[in-house]
């Protein structure tokens, strides 16, 4: 990326002034050796999204942003209603609320490496992943219905987990203001046998282990301590999620110039949130959240299944679960003004300070859990919501560790047996259907999600609490 | 077929918008690819698509997925309108190109 483009605001802010077409500034995150490694299309990606009406504040961009279709994937951008604002089906995603969620075990590190090879092989063989792969669920339409009007609770009701695990997700496990009715025949389609799957690309579970704790307090408010075995799940919204995407990227794109938004770029399909396509499509990707919600609650209950076979009576509780691709109504301080405006995350997580009223009660002392994805070699990150974020971002951080090559360029470095191999003298054991698969998502093929938090963390976005690293990896 | 160069009197956006009405009958014929390798799922191998406006027929072609012999590292889950091409090849062919969403 170029720097000349940029005035540097802070020590860890690097903003692109309001100019040409641009209603708002743009910010992106990072320091200069990250910034300077970033695609040229992300500084072309976020004043295009600076340019969308209705925009408040600034458009932002996370320590881990890269290229992605319209807005850059570490993307936050808030719209408001009264001044034309918009909602965007491309400024949220094709994979709609695509997230990560962390349980807690009694067990330990040693634990689970007593036990590590066989515990892969049946947590393989209980969590359906890959291309093609189906779950044991199928849904009816009326099941469907109301499995996208009540997300994580309608799971619960199924015997999905434990009605405890509602108050550690987001919204308290159902999305508001989904409209089941409204998703499209074909949507559905897609969904039916693909409930409790993990489906292929980045997503996976993990079994980790605890390997450093920075900040004690919060660690422990978190139910985490150093040599702990935790499990983290990183799923979306599958099949439902991704056609819901199909279709109103296209609908809103053709429907653009008949509403007198002129998009820099298609994939910033968009429309006003007042208009009936804006109201429609908030209705439906609120019940592709709730879809979201549902496959990681029965997920980590299938999970729990295979660990209560190995370690009778273990209880599997949930941290946090959060989401990194969605639009959901927030207020906030914008100007000095309290503003009701529509919150755009697509590759960036919500990360709400300490005692905030949208963080679940046992949790408000220490801030919202940011649960951050690295790769399946290096390692995975818990940091708490920072309240400086609020002004800063949105309230909002990073997700991840982006990738740092192709997948096409990672499988001509690494075989997939080789990295399973690899990993294995490393005491990490990977299970996988598709061995290229494994080599696209070689360990190399990401950028150091360590850097990315530590920049988070100096840019108030949050705080590092734990690092995690992996022994088990499930992967489609 | 119109070429992009044609419409050099139009803005980019114009220019953008035209391109998508132009492109958008071989973007819907990879959404719908997708979504019956989805929900079918099966693996394309061979193609046979008329365009007129919008496709009026697609005969596709392979076999069931199967995950031991097709070993498929990725899941096609979404067309997306960046870098679509609608052109014709050396031979005659036709390439309809859109980069796919995994």
């Amino acid at each position: 990326m170029d720097l000349a483009q940029f005035e540097q605001t802070a020590p860890f802010a690097w903003q692109i002034p309001k100019q040409g077409a641009m209603r708002v500034p743009a910010t992106i995150f990072a320091d200069e050796p990250l910034l300077k490694d970033m695609d040229e299309k992300v500084g072309e990606q976020i004043r295009n999204v600076a340019s969308l009406p209705g925009i408040v504040a600034a458009a932002y961009a996370m320590p881990d942003a890269h290229w992605g279709y319209g807005f850059p994937i570490g993307g936050v951008a808030a719209f408001d209603a009264e001044e034309g604002g918009v909602v965007s089906a491309g400024g949220v995603g094709f994979d709609i609320s695509c997230g990560v969620r962390l349980l807690t075990t009694a067990l330990s590190a040693d634990d689970i490496r007593a036990t590590q090879e066989t515990l892969a092989h049946e947590l393989s063989r209980a969590i359906p992943a890959g291309v093609g792969s189906r779950g044991r669920i199928h849904l009816d339409q009326a099941q469907m219905s109301a499995m996208l009007s009540g997300g994580a609770g309608w799971a619960v009701e199924q015997g999905y987990g434990k009605p405890e695990d509602l108050e550690r997700i987001e919204e308290h496990g159902t999305m508001a203001g989904a409209t089941a009715n409204v998703v499209s025949e074909k949507a559905r389609r897609r969904q039916q046998d693909e409930m409790g799957t993990l489906g292929a690309g980045n997503h996976y579970l993990e079994v980790q282990f605890v390997d450093q704790v920075l900040d004690v307090e919060t660690a422990e408010g978190y139910g985490l301590h150093a040599g702990q075995a935790v499990i983290m799940i990183h799923c979306g919204s599958r099949g439902l999620g991704h056609q819901i995407g199909t279709e109103y990227l296209r609908e809103m794109a053709l429907a653009a110039p008949g509403h007198g938004i002129d998009l820099p770029d298609p994939e910033l399909a968009c429309a006003p949130i007042v208009s009936e396509l804006g109201q429609r499509y908030l209705g439906v990707m609120r019940a592709g959240i709730n879809c979201a919600l549902a496959n990681r609650q029965i997920l980590a209950h299938l999970a729990g299944d295979v660990f209560d076979r190995f370690f009778p009576g273990v209880r599997l509780d949930l941290v946090y679960d959060v989401s990194h691709n969605t639009c959901k109504a927030e207020t906030h301080q914008i100007d000095g003004e309290t503003k009701h405006v529509f919150v755009h995350r697509k590759g960036a997580t919500r990360a709400f300070g300490p005692d905030h009223a949208n963080i679940p009660e046992a949790l408000r002392p220490f801030g919202q859990p940011v649960l951050v994805g690295g790769s399946m070699g290096t390692e995975s990150w818990v940091l708490a919501g920072d309240a400086r974020s609020e002004a800063g971002s949105l309230g909002s951080a990073c997700h991840g560790a982006g990738r740092a090559m192709s997948r096409h360029k990672a499988a001509k470095l690494w075989t997939g047996s080789g990295i399973i191999k690899d990993l294995a003298e490393r005491g990490i054991t990977v299970k996988s259907p598709s061995k290229r698969g494994v080599a696209e998502e070689a360990p190399g093929a990401y950028k150091s999600v360590a850097r990315v938090v530590e920049v988070a963390e100096k840019a108030g976005l949050a705080r590092r609490v734990a690092r995690l690293k992996p022994m088990i990896c499930i992967k489609g | 077929m119109r070429s992009t160069e044609s419409g050099s009197a139009q803005s980019d956006s114009e220019l953008g918008n035209w391109k998508l009405r132009t492109y958008f009958p071989a973007l819907a014929l990879h959404a719908t690819l997708i979504y019956e390798l989805a929900t079918r799922r099966m693996l394309f191998r061979d193609f046979q698509v008329e365009i007129v406006g919008e496709p009026q027929s697609t005969r596709a072609t392979g076999e069931a997925v199967d995950t031991q012999r097709h070993a498929p590292a990725v899941e096609p889950n979404g067309a997306t309108m960046t870098d679509l091409v609608v052109a014709q090849r050396a031979g005659g062919w036709w390439v309809a190109q859109s980069v796919i969403d995994i």
